[in-house]
């Protein structure tokens, strides 16, 4: 019965796992960032970044969180497919950091044009655009794996 | 004070003052300036805040949060918001992020400083609240103070180097002139007073010394004249002083009056000289808390100390007078008067007793005399009256009221002459009142009469008083009963005369006469047998009337009379102007006249008759002696001769008898021959009394009695056997007498056979000897259950010669007479007790003797 209920329940962890992975892909968003030599990053370690406990890369640069604002089309999307909570609570999450001191000030732009041109201008910035954005320069896209 | 020290003092207050204000001042700019400062992040961040959530920029918020961590004093900053739901405050977020939710929402004023800012956004409602701590502030505002302190210290330091450096240069003249004042008090007037410097003041100061060591030398002169005066009146009082002191010393020795004082703390006693005197000890008599008690009886100590306690504790004075007998000597008595006082000091704490002691034995023995007096006035058996100058009586004793049987209230007031009456003598009256009026002190004998109107003879004697000053203030009469004395010189002057008349018709011859030996007196009966009875004898001499013999002899016993002694054995022969001699015998006393021997007087009585018949006797009594000789011899002759012609007449008629046997049965012969036995024996008992009576020259020796008695029962031995009567004689020690061994052999042989001769027929007869000691005697008892004698019928002829009393053949009257003529030739006595048909007892006395003597 026990063993059961493990395997149920494991089952149920790996089942949310896809669904997660497949939203992102299919939110239409991609993640850019100016860091030479970064092409891809696990989940977590996106996740860790823009939830603001990766401050620093690991060429000791420091990483600057960009992020779209509330009056970007896709800020509710990105704060959903991304960090899982409404554009609000993002805000409140961050002022908290930044008010304790442990995260660096993020930076809030209105449109994912505002977003690369600010990566682009600014080594060591990640961010999430729309992925349907033309003026993606190539070599900023940074792939998540699954791993 | 130095002079720079009010400088001195008011720079460092002022650099103190310095101090403190500036960095106070400092202190609260800053405070102010932090305040502010914070009150400014406060605003900042606020502004930051609603900035990141509003339009997204984050930055402003990054930055003021690191301003704020780079305030030193910074302490937290809480991002606190409002639940519109529930109505309640939340922190959202701190910095740093964990802090004590209390110092939130309950602040401590007293340890931070706060600054809320409110917020409002869009999507949050609440506050700011920034912290700064305290004492970080005031590290900030120390550190930020510390240069000032050090740099003022510094200026501190160095103004007062400076200070002293400018001080020292501008104080040396006045150090020199000062150093010239210190010469000028130490008395050295001959300084040289240099001026040290141009200031006005300082020349002002060298001239005023200058003039003030002119002044003092000027001083010193007139003062050495004036302590050469001081010095002489100093002496003088100092003389006065001692003179006084000596003078004191004395007046405490004379009145005996010492001083003390006891230290409380120690126990030690400081006297002066006069108490070592009063109490006879040496002045290295170690006075302490302990030694003045022996110095007392022990009731005295205790009493003391209450005294020395009671002063302490409340402080009064005391004074006691003591009768001392120390325990170290009890011969010493001496009554003492101490007095002192607990002295207090200025906080009221004792530590001395200070006081006197004075001996007053001579005071108290003159009050106890006085007392005494005053006692011996009211009790004395005399009446002692008092009166005042106007004769009034004032006092009068006891003994007074009781004698003139008045009231004390009746007298007083009243002057003597109340007791007067008409008897008294007009003579003894006058010659009081003239005694009196002149002052002068008289005695005389009065008669009286009591109240009751008994009369009463009185000797008084009267003095008149006078107060210290000499002055009149009255009489005092002593009088005494001399009522029985009157009396009985009244008896005696009648009795003087009945004695008198007695001594002058006595019979005996009595004479006076002067230590001359001249006549003074004669009685009757000496005048008339003297032949001098119509010739007043007075003057003659004595001697004209003595013979040669008697004259020595009054010259024997004049020196002795005339040395108070008696002379009683007085045989003198006076002769008389007739030619007669007179034999006297008597005695002679001396007689005195003031206590003085003046004579002496004899009292002789004439024996010439008793003379005259002691010559008649004594020539009878040779008579009777030369008389009693011859019989004496005759009785000797008579029983020897008797005795050898009786032995002769019965050998005669014994031979008689063997020649002619028929003549045994004649009558007459039978007659004859007991005639003749009969007379045998007369004159043999005759010749034994004759020859105990004679022998007044017998020696004696001591004699065991036991042994006599002994050897007697030894000799009746077969008589007693034969008679059947039982002889006792319980042992005993020996006793010794003093006599004759055949008398004592026949006293008890022939006490020992009356009794077994004399024994009672029907009961079983005995015999008891006793020798026993009875004083100076030895006795012995014969005693026998025997037929006994009826001594009221026989008693009286009992030890006389031929008396009998019992019919027995063989009793013939002598053996007592015999014993009882023995015994008293012995010098004892024998007695005797008997009863008839009981027994008799006989008892013989005789003088005890030792074996010694």
């Amino acid at each position: 019965m026990m063993k059961t209920l493990k395997l149920i329940f494991v089952c149920v962890v790996l089942f949310q796992t896809a669904t997660f992975a497949q939203q992102l892909s299919l939110d239409g968003l991609m993640l850019i960032g100016n860091k030479t030599g970064l092409t891809s990053i696990n989940r977590k370690q996106m996740n860790g970044i823009f939830r603001g406990t990766q401050s620093i890369w690991k060429s000791n640069e420091q990483v600057v969180v960009v992020m779209p604002s509330s009056k970007a089309e896709f800020a509710e999307q990105f704060a959903a497919s991304v960090l899982q909570m409404s554009h609000s609570a993002l805000q409140k999450y961050w002022l908290a950091l930044v008010f304790q001191g442990r995260a660096n000030a993020p930076v809030f732009l209105n449109s994912s044009s505002e977003i690369i041109e600010y990566v682009k201008k600014n080594p060591g910035a990640i961010a999430v655009v729309k992925a349907a954005e033309r003026d993606i320069p190539a070599g900023m896209t940074i792939t998540i794996s699954d791993r | 004070m130095r002079i720079w020290l009010p400088f001195a003092i008011s720079l460092v207050l002022g650099m103190s003052f310095l101090g403190y204000y500036y960095p106070m001042q400092q202190g609260r700019l800053f405070r102010e300036s932090a305040e502010k400062n914070l009150d400014e992040l406060s605003k900042v961040l606020t502004l930051s805040i609603e900035l990141s959530l509003d339009h997204q920029s984050f930055e402003g918020l990054s930055k003021s949060i690191d301003v704020a961590k780079e305030s030193r004093d910074f302490e937290f900053v809480a991002l606190v918001q409002h639940d519109s739901i529930s109505g309640k405050d939340f922190i959202f977020a701190s910095n740093p992020v964990k802090i004590d939710s209390a110092l939130v929402f309950t602040p401590d004023s007293m340890r931070f400083i706060y600054k809320q800012r409110p917020l409002r956004t869009n999507d949050m409602q609440g506050y700011v609240l920034i912290a700064a701590s305290r004492d970080k502030l005031e590290k900030k505002v120390l550190e930020l103070n510390k240069p000032v302190y050090i740099i003022l210290g510094i200026v501190l330091l160095l103004s007062l180097f400076v200070f002293l450096g400018i001080a020292r240069i501008l104080s040396r003249p006045v150090t020199r002139l000062t150093l010239a004042a210190n010469e000028l008090k130490g008395g050295n007037y001959s300084i040289a007073i240099d001026q040290h410097s141009g200031a006005s003041e300082i020349v002002d100061l060298n001239i005023a010394l200058e003039e003030l060591r002119d002044a003092l030398l000027d001083s010193k002169r007139r003062n050495e004249d004036f302590n050469k005066q001081l010095e002489n009146e100093i002496k003088a009082r100092t003389n006065d002083l001692e003179l006084t002191r000596l003078r004191l010393l004395e007046a405490q020795e004379v009145a005996e009056l010492g001083n003390y004082e006891i230290d409380l703390e120690s126990g030690d006693w400081h006297a002066s000289e006069t108490v070592y005197s009063i109490f006879k000890i040496s002045s290295d008599y170690p006075l302490n808390d302990n030694s003045w008690k022996l110095l007392l009886n022990p009731a005295n100590t205790i009493l003391v100390e209450n005294l020395f306690n009671d002063s302490i504790k409340n402080g009064t004075s005391f004074q006691q007078d003591l009768r001392i007998t120390p325990e170290n000597n009890p011969l010493f008595e001496r009554w003492i008067s101490i007095s002192g006082k607990a002295i207090r000091d200025a906080s009221a704490n004792v530590h001395v007793i200070r006081g006197t002691i004075q001996d007053i034995t001579k005071r108290k023995r003159i009050e106890n005399e006085v007392r005494r007096l005053s006692l011996v006035a009211e009790k004395t058996s005399n009446c002692v009256i008092i009166t005042d100058t106007s004769r009034k009586i004032i006092w009068v004793n006891e003994s007074t009221l009781r004698l003139t049987e008045y009231t004390r209230a009746e007298i007083i007031g009243q002057t003597p002459s109340m007791f007067q009456f008409e008897k008294t003598s007009e003579e003894s009256k006058a010659f009081i009142r003239k005694r009196l009026d002149a002052l002068r002190e008289l005695k005389v004998e009065v008669l009286n009469r009591t109240k009751s109107g008994k009369e009463y003879w009185l000797d008084i004697n009267i003095v008149p008083l006078f107060d210290d000053e000499n002055v009149h203030i009255g009489f005092m009469a002593v009088e005494s009963d001399i009522t029985e004395r009157v009396k009985f010189e009244q008896e005696i002057k009648e009795s003087e005369e009945n004695f008198r008349t007695i001594l002058e018709n006595s019979s005996e011859m009595i004479h006076t006469i002067d230590n001359e030996g001249k006549l003074i007196w004669a009685n009757r009966s000496w005048k008339e047998k003297l032949g001098v009875k119509n010739i007043d004898v007075q003057g003659l001499d004595l001697v004209q009337f003595l013979d040669e013999k008697t004259l020595e002899e009054f010259q024997r016993v004049m020196p002795s009379l005339i040395n108070g002694e008696i002379v009683t054995d007085l045989d003198c022969v006076f002769l008389s102007t007739e030619g007669s001699a007179l034999n006297l015998q008597g005695r002679a006393i001396p007689v005195y006249k003031d206590n003085v021997i003046v004579g002496s007087q004899a009292y002789l009585h004439d024996i010439t008759s008793i003379r005259k018949a002691e010559n008649d006797m004594r020539q009878l009594l040779e008579l009777t002696q030369h008389q009693n000789e011859r019989l004496r011899n005759f009785t000797h002759i008579v029983s020897h001769n008797l005795r050898s012609h009786s032995s002769n007449l019965s050998g005669l008629i014994t031979l008689l008898s063997i020649e002619w046997p028929d003549f045994k049965d004649n009558v007459y012969f039978a007659n004859f021959h007991t005639a003749v036995n009969n007379l045998t024996d007369v004159i043999y008992n005759l010749s034994e009394v004759a020859l105990i009576q004679t022998e007044d020259d017998k020696q004696f020796s001591a004699v065991d009695l036991n042994v006599v008695v002994e050897h007697a029962i030894a000799s009746v031995y077969g008589l007693a056997e034969t008679a059947g009567v039982e002889v006792r004689f319980p042992k005993s020690a020996s006793r010794f007498v003093k006599g004759d061994r055949a008398y004592l052999d026949s006293i008890v042989l022939n006490l020992l056979t009356n009794s077994i001769k004399y024994k009672a027929e029907g009961r079983s007869s005995f015999v008891e000897i006793y020798v026993t000691q009875s004083d100076e005697f030895v006795r012995l008892d014969v005693r026998d259950n025997g037929l006994g004698i009826d001594l009221a019928r026989q008693g009286r002829k009992m030890f006389g010669m031929y008396k009998t009393f019992h019919k027995h053949p063989d009793a013939r009257g002598v053996g007592l007479f015999l014993t009882k003529n023995q015994v008293e030739a012995m010098g004892g006595r024998i007695e005797v007790q008997s009863v008839v048909d009981e027994g008799t007892v006989f008892s013989v006395f005789l003088p005890s003797q030792t074996q010694t003597e």
